[in-house]
């Protein structure tokens, strides 16, 4: 079964909870008659999720799939796993040099593109039209840099904590450090001490997973030949527990992963 | 069997003969408007969707045997009409205090992951280089190389999706039944 783009938007807007009654029925009659719809449904299902998980959704539509769309723990099960899949076909992306995703490149446009328009346009207009035109694009131009320049400093106050690696993990009976971001700390600063077998590695990388299951990369702040440092916003940890994943790349290619527990208090 | 057992099995006897004269037919009917109206319940954000559709279910069992000889059309919209007051009634109750989906933490979201390691690593080559490239993970692109790889491999985009999703149902399997394991472990 393969739905055009207005059904295909019409399902998205169903499983959103979004359609109105009568649209709703149509959508509902149909789940229970065709007996191919339940797995378009299905397939639906999983791309919206996907989307959610990319960041592809708008924020109203967002707001409704945590709203309306995770109602069963099956649905959270799906999106555990869908964030899962996500973060290995990313990393493997990664690993092997992201030559995939270059190799795909939309065909350009047939027609002529906006810079001939423009110019078929600028050419067509008088001499003092084209300098006052000139200066309010620099005026907005200047503007819009003035407005947009950099305004957050660098966090100033740090809590520092040196992690050891972890064997296991919680269930297995590893234990976290624990740490509390007083109210004027700008930033946490987590030194990784390196196990041995990693401390020989060309590059490293380190994941923040946080207990919501959100995995961010973070950026090396610093790195010796026994430890990794990191730096984390105190404004993105809440209390709670986390783990930080250092995957140390050999020169030769070989990856070591080790995981490291805190707990923020 | 007691009166009451007799009359449910009368009754669930009519539906099934109502859904399809043939009896296999009919109970694969069956389970096909269940699977479906917990999915409607389920889209329509109620959290107790398979206690909803049993309920529907059991009133139109109770009823099939009179609604089958005067009812005309698919009994699957007859399934429907139950199933929107049964979700009226719902809505209308006080609030049941379901319990929140269990708080995941970051361990078990690293054992899920170890898992989908493994997980991959059972798919054939083929397979596993298939998911690797319909999952990328920037939409743009996304579409583009989706459409491409539908070329490559001789098939329409919508097959590619399909074929897709099989493997992913194969892996969200075999993930889960290795998180099991390790539970039980």
């Amino acid at each position: 079964m393969t739905l055009n783009a207005e059904e295909r938007n019409e399902l998205r807007l169903y499983l959103l909870g979004n359609l109105t009654q009568e649209a709703q029925q149509r959508v509902e009659q149909c789940l229970l008659t065709d007996p191919d719809f339940l797995a378009e449904l299905i397939l639906d299902e999983e791309e919206l999720i996907d989307d959610y998980v990319s960041e592809d959704l708008s924020d109203e539509d967002r707001l409704k799939f945590e709203r309306h769309f995770l109602s069963t723990p099956e649905r959270h099960r799906q999106l555990r796993f869908a964030r899962a899949l996500s973060r290995y076909t990313s990393y493997s992306t990664e690993k092997a040099g992201g030559k995939e995703a270059r190799a795909y490149t939309p065909a350009p446009p047939a027609g002529p593109n906006w810079a001939e328009r423009f110019r078929a346009f600028w050419n067509g207009q008088t001499w003092a039209l084209r300098a006052a035109s000139a200066l309010v694009l620099v005026a907005v131009i200047a503007g819009a840099l003035w407005l947009s320049r950099p305004r957050t400093s660098p966090p100033k106050t740090f809590v520092t904590l040196t992690l050891t690696a972890v064997a296991g993990n919680r269930a297995e009976g590893a234990q976290a450090s624990k740490v509390s971001l007083p109210p004027n700390a700008d930033a946490l600063r987590i030194s990784l001490l390196l196990p041995d077998a990693a401390t020989k590695a060309a590059s490293y990388r380190v994941e923040l997973v946080s207990g919501s299951g959100e995995i961010k990369p973070l950026e090396v702040a610093g790195q010796d030949a026994r430890s990794v440092s990191v730096v984390i916003p105190a404004a993105r940890l809440a209390r709670g527990s986390y783990a930080l994943r250092l995957s140390a790349t050999g020169a030769d290619g070989t990856e070591r992963r080790v995981g490291y527990l805190f707990t923020v208090e | 069997m007691n009166q009451e057992n007799a009359l449910t099995q009368a009754a669930f006897d009519s539906l099934l003969a109502w859904l399809d004269a043939d009896r296999e037919q009919a109970g694969r009917k069956y389970e096909n408007i269940r699977l479906r109206l917990i999915k409607i319940f389920t889209c329509r954000g109620r959290p107790d969707a398979e206690e909803l559709a049993d309920e529907t279910i059991n009133r139109v069992t109770l009823k099939a045997p009179t609604v089958s000889k005067e009812y005309v059309g698919d009994p699957a919209l007859y399934f429907y009409g139950v199933a929107q007051k049964v979700f009226l009634e719902s809505v209308r109750k006080p609030a049941r205090a379901d319990a929140p989906p269990p708080a995941v933490d970051s361990d078990e979201r690293e054992r899920e992951y170890e898992c989908l390691e493994r997980c991959m690593e059972r798919l054939s080559q083929g397979n596993r280089e298939l998911v690797l490239e319909y999952y990328q993970n920037e939409k743009r692109a996304r579409i583009n190389h989706r459409k491409e790889l539908a070329e490559r491999l001789g098939i329409a985009q919508n097959a590619l999706r399909i074929r897709a999703h099989r493997i992913r149902a194969t892996l969200q399997r075999c993930v889960r039944a290795c998180l099991e394991q390790g539970l039980a472990a």
